[in-house]
């Protein structure tokens, strides 16, 4: 639609939507769009950081399908993320619904819930490898108390990953704030109509909490898959990709790729194919929710 | 409008509550004692963090990992919170950390949703592939702009200022905030922002008296995030801050992990000094934060 | 690769800049580059960047008052010191140099020089040594290996760091196990380890009833891997068992030779079927395993001593070198160094620190702190600690280096693409050492082959 067609109202409206936005755009245009623009040249060409680089054309990316490290690395975050986010989700939002009762003390039960996401990274970390030690952590003595198996956790290939997953369940924090603020959004009347209409507990999750939640849990879902499919401090503070690359996650390696193994071209390559997958992923999600998501503000 | 949106507020608490006395039977009682229980299993679990890092930052040096565990420090070594303030300009940290965040709180607040009024209110030709320019902008991995944003920001005369984590908080205020109060502007219906067209409003008022007074529960949980967001970032502070007076709490902090030393018990006091300020600013913020959130509601119908 | 063009760093970076900064570029008709040389002030005065990892506390202390000092001594030179934690470090250094802030005198360990040296950002420093008499005989010489290539020569060590074993007397006592002597093999090493490694019923490893499950003490730790990856401290016993990482002109790797086989077998083995090391997942968390008591040797340096005393242990101990072989007996040393920048504006100045952080006083002086050790030969005796604990200090930590010694001193020189090394070999050998399985002979060749494409592409002469 070009503006010439519009009529004159709603020329002034997008003179406004273009004012409102003009903030974002200089800031865009200032700041953000120069080095997006920068690594996209650098993915075409090969630079080590200290000698002059050269132009390769697209044989960075000719390389991106024939290093290993490159699929294994992006089927470990695809299998992070794929696994991390429903499930984040899902507590979060029954944290967040427990933490919407009326109770007394709700304060400090919210702070305390909240808290395990803002701790320093580091002393996370440490804090991890006491818990996960196979031997005298108290991961596995809560396992061996259940009667259940034990569990190698960290070091090993095949429970690295969900290990990572179960640690990004305490990070909910800023997850479970959002969704508890869009269920404080939610009109009690229509929780009292739908008791009136002899709705039980689940009808009412189904046909009030859901659909007037769902802007917000599109939200959390775009965000939680952008977030995931980037998972790096912890890979990094606590395995570095190990054992047996099983944690090499894609930021991860693109860190290694350019700080370490001075290969900036080729890692700017694979940040724009990492960000070509989160745009598909991203994009599906928008077009899926105009199917699921309802907005009282009608559409955006 | 305002003072409307107000009393219907109030008296919606009056019926809530008249709902709650209502209901006090046996049944209502078990099923409180339940999530009570809940509630407090949770959040034992959820504390083990905390927990461990004040036990440890209580410690004497040897005990952080003594085997068995020891929860209960002994001594309790209330000097390590001392050592760890020498051993560091910690204030001068805090200072500038402080100013960082407090700006770029105000930045993000403001910004972020200005921005998002245009997005969800307003319609104009290509709104929507900028919005997914927008949101792309969270989809590349900052591993590959440090550099390139580095040589910019020295293009710009910014190295060893805070300005480089400040000015731009103004300017839009990230996706994340715009795309967070987007949502919940789509979430208040538009009736009240028909009426107050038809009353002459522009869409500078629609937005600064109606909007944004009831999408304040939204706006300070962005306060709220930005705040974490900064006084945690030390990514942004490392590339761009060189010297000790300029540096950021969390920046400085991450010099207490050293791979070859193995003070953890003062390096876990010294994180104590970047928890303490978030968990008291959450406790306060929240309370706000769900009272707001009341009053958007009942917004309608 | 014909069709690539070389572009020049300067305009190159120009390049990224404008483009970072294409909008106002554009806007601006005559944009003037921030942070320009003002006019030659007055009196000359060489301002120089200096930027170094360095623990909160007494070494950052310590760094600015010789920072002073210099500039008390050399009134014509500003020094601005910039510090940062290890790990940012890594992050900060590539930042500067690629985004054209070089630093005029920087930090390199042992394990990346090389990396830096090869893709030309560290300045060649044998010309100043030379004309300024600093002659690697008056330093540890074995660092100077690690430091140099074909000739050339990009950091001066700063430190020292030579590796033994520390072990907990306590341990031997109740085993009946006499300590360790100097000259002992990797036999009596092994040995030890089976008997010191306990479990609950207090049954040592070499008993057939052995509860491997339930283990209260080990016979040894290593918190690193065993390849020549991590840590320079695996060249001693690799050297020991008669074999070596790479050969001379690291045109390839030795780790097919029967001797370094011998080597990874010995520590598979105490590890997964022995179970007297523990797997890296049973020492996580744990601290430091041997000083909270929960392993009776450990493989470390004098900094074991300095943490020991400051954390209070509550047992006695000792230290020995790493155990003589059929290859002989050696005693491996590390350190981290100074360079210059090769593209520094003030590579004169940078260097005149170097030769100031470098000289006797202040190596003394860091000596006496007893925590970080030193690389001029005349200082090492500084660090030896005032109480006689542990009784061999001496013998393993500074004896060698004051030539008191008939154990031979070696270092080891990474080869540049250490982070690529590492990553072949941890997907070949992490399935042996974290216990999955795997065959030793298999993982080594084909590690060997994959690092001999890698050295051969490196074309490092």
């Amino acid at each position: 639609m070009a503006v010439r067609g519009l009529s004159k109202l709603e020329r002034r409206e997008a003179i406004d939507g273009y004012l409102f936005i003009m903030p974002w755009l200089i800031g865009f245009v200032l700041w953000v769009a120069g080095p997006m623009l920068a690594s996209i040249v650098l993915s075409f060409m090969e630079w080590d950081l200290f000698s002059p680089p050269e132009w390769v054309g697209a044989a960075n990316f000719v390389q991106l399908g024939k290093t290993d490290l490159v699929w294994k690395s992006l089927w470990n975050t695809a299998y992070y993320t794929f696994l991390s986010v429903p499930l984040t989700l899902m507590v979060a939002l029954g944290t967040a619904m427990m933490l919407n009762l009326p109770l007394r003390g709700q304060s400090a039960f919210r702070t305390f819930f909240y808290l395990p996401a803002v701790m320093p990274a580091v002393a996370n970390a440490v804090l991890w490898f006491w818990i996960l030690n196979p031997d005298v952590g108290l991961a596995n003595a809560l396992l061996r108390m259940l009667g259940l198996p034990e569990s190698q956790w960290l070091w090993s290939p095949t429970s690295s990953k969900p290990t990572f997953v179960l640690m990004s369940l305490w990070g909910i924090g800023n997850t479970m704030v959002i969704f508890l603020a869009g269920l404080q959004g939610i009109p009690q009347s229509l929780y009292d109509a739908a008791e009136i209409d002899g709705a039980n507990g689940w009808d009412r999750f189904r046909a009030v909490t859901l659909p007037m939640l769902s802007p917000v849990i599109l939200f959390n879902m775009v965000l939680g898959i952008i977030g995931s499919f980037q998972i790096f401090t912890n890979a990094f503070l606590m395995t570095n990709g190990g054992p047996q690359h099983s944690t090499l996650f894609t930021v991860l390696y693109l860190y290694r790729l350019g700080f370490e193994q001075f290969k900036m071209g080729f890692a700017s390559a694979l940040a724009w194919l990492l960000f070509a997958i989160i745009l598909v992923f991203t994009l599906v999600q928008l077009r899926l929710s105009d199917a699921w998501v309802y907005y009282e503000g009608g559409e955006g | 409008m305002a003072s409307n949106v107000t009393s219907q507020a109030q008296s919606l608490a009056s019926s809530q509550a008249h709902r709650q006395r209502r209901r006090k039977s046996a049944r209502f009682y078990i099923r409180r004692l339940i999530q009570y229980a809940a509630m407090t299993a949770l959040s034992i679990v959820f504390m083990v963090p905390l927990v461990w890092i004040i036990s440890s930052s209580l410690k004497t040096q040897g005990q952080v990992f003594a085997y068995p565990p020891v929860w209960i420090p002994d001594p309790i070594m209330w000097s390590n919170y001392v050592e760890a303030l020498t051993r560091a300009p910690l204030l001068r940290w805090l200072w500038n950390t402080t100013f960082i965040t407090v700006l770029a709180i105000v930045g993000n607040v403001l910004s972020s949703s200005m921005v998002a009024f245009g997005f969800a209110r307003l319609r104009f030709p290509g709104k929507r592939p900028l919005f997914i320019l927008l949101l792309s902008t969270m989809m590349l991995p900052q591993v590959v702009t440090l550099i390139p944003r580095f040589i910019m920001f020295k293009w710009w005369g910014w190295m060893d200022t805070p300005w480089p984590m400040i000015i731009p908080t103004f300017f839009g205020g990230g996706a994340f905030n715009i795309f967070l109060v987007r949502q919940f502007y789509l979430t208040i219906p538009k009736d009240f922002d028909e009426a107050a067209r038809i009353d002459g409003a522009s869409n500078w008022a629609i937005w600064w008296r109606i909007l944004v007074p009831l999408s304040r529960p939204v706006l300070i949980a962005i306060g709220i995030f930005s705040f974490v967001f900064h006084w945690n970032d030390f990514m942004n502070p490392l590339i761009f801050l060189f010297s000790e007076k300029n540096k950021t709490l969390a920046l400085g902090l991450r010099a207490f992990i050293n791979p070859t030393d193995a003070s953890w018990h003062i390096s876990m006091a010294a994180s104590m000094y970047l928890v303490i300020p978030i968990t008291i600013l959450f406790f306060v913020g929240q309370r706000y934060f769900i009272r707001g959130v009341v009053m958007t509601g009942i917004a309608g119908r | 690769m014909n069709n690539k063009t070389k572009i020049s760093r300067r305009s190159f970076l120009g390049g990224l800049a404008a483009l970072s900064a294409l909008p106002v570029v554009a806007a601006c008709t005559a944009p003037a580059p921030a942070g320009a040389p003002a006019a030659a002030p007055a009196q000359e005065v060489t301002t120089i960047e200096f930027i170094t990892p360095g623990a909160l506390g007494l070494e950052r202390t310590m760094y600015e008052n010789f920072v002073l000092k210099f500039m008390d001594e050399n009134p014509s030179i500003k020094v601005n010191v910039s510090f940062e934690a290890w790990n940012d470090y890594m992050t900060k250094l590539p930042t500067l140099l690629a985004g054209g802030v070089i630093p005029d005198m920087i930090h390199q360990h042992m394990s990346i020089v090389q990396d830096y040296a090869y893709r030309g950002a560290l300045a060649d420093l044998v010309p100043w040594m030379e004309r300024d008499n600093v002659k690697p005989e008056d330093y540890i010489p074995a660092l100077f290996d690690a430091f140099s290539h074909v000739g050339k020569t990009y950091g001066i060590p700063k430190d020292s760091a030579a590796w033994g074993i520390y072990y907990n007397k306590d341990m031997f006592d109740a085993a009946g196990l006499p300590y360790p002597a100097g000259n002992w093999t990797l036999e009596d090493f092994h040995n030890s380890a089976l008997a010191l490694t306990l479990d609950a019923e207090g049954r040592p490893a070499t008993d057939p009833s052995f509860d491997a499950g339930n283990i209260d003490q080990w016979g040894f730790t290593w918190w690193n891997e065993v390849t020549p990856t991590f840590t320079e401290s695996a060249r001693g016993f690799v050297k020991a068992f008669g074999g070596d990482w790479y050969d001379e002109a690291y045109t390839q790797t030795l780790i097919t030779d029967q001797p370094v086989l011998d080597h990874f077998q010995m520590f598979a083995d105490m590890r997964c079927t022995e179970n007297c090391i523990p797997t890296p997942a049973q020492a996580l968390g744990q601290g430091s395993p041997f000083r909270s008591g929960l392993t009776a040797m450990t493989v470390d340096f004098h900094q074991n001593t300095f943490f020991s005393k400051q954390e209070n242990v509550r047992f006695q101990y000792d230290v020995t070198f790493i155990p003589s072989g059929p290859g002989g007996q050696y005693s491996v040393v590390g350190c981290s160094g100074w360079a210059v920048p090769a593209e520094a504006k003030f590579k004169e100045e940078g260097w005149e620190l170097v030769k100031y952080l470098t000289s006797k006083p202040v190596q003394e002086y860091i000596g006496q702190q007893k925590r970080w050790g030193v690389s001029l030969r005349e200082a090492v005796g500084t660090i030896e600690p005032d109480d006689g604990i542990p009784e061999h200090f001496a013998m393993v930590h500074t004896d060698p280096f004051k030539g008191e010694s008939s154990v031979e001193v070696i270092s080891f020189k990474f080869p540049p693409q250490q982070s690529r090394i590492k990553e072949i070999y941890a997907e070949e050998f992490d399935p042996i050492f974290t216990c999955g399985g795997g065959d030793i002979a298999t993982a080594a060749a084909n590690t060997k082959e994959q690092v001999d494409a890698l050295l051969s592409e490196l074309n490092w002469t």
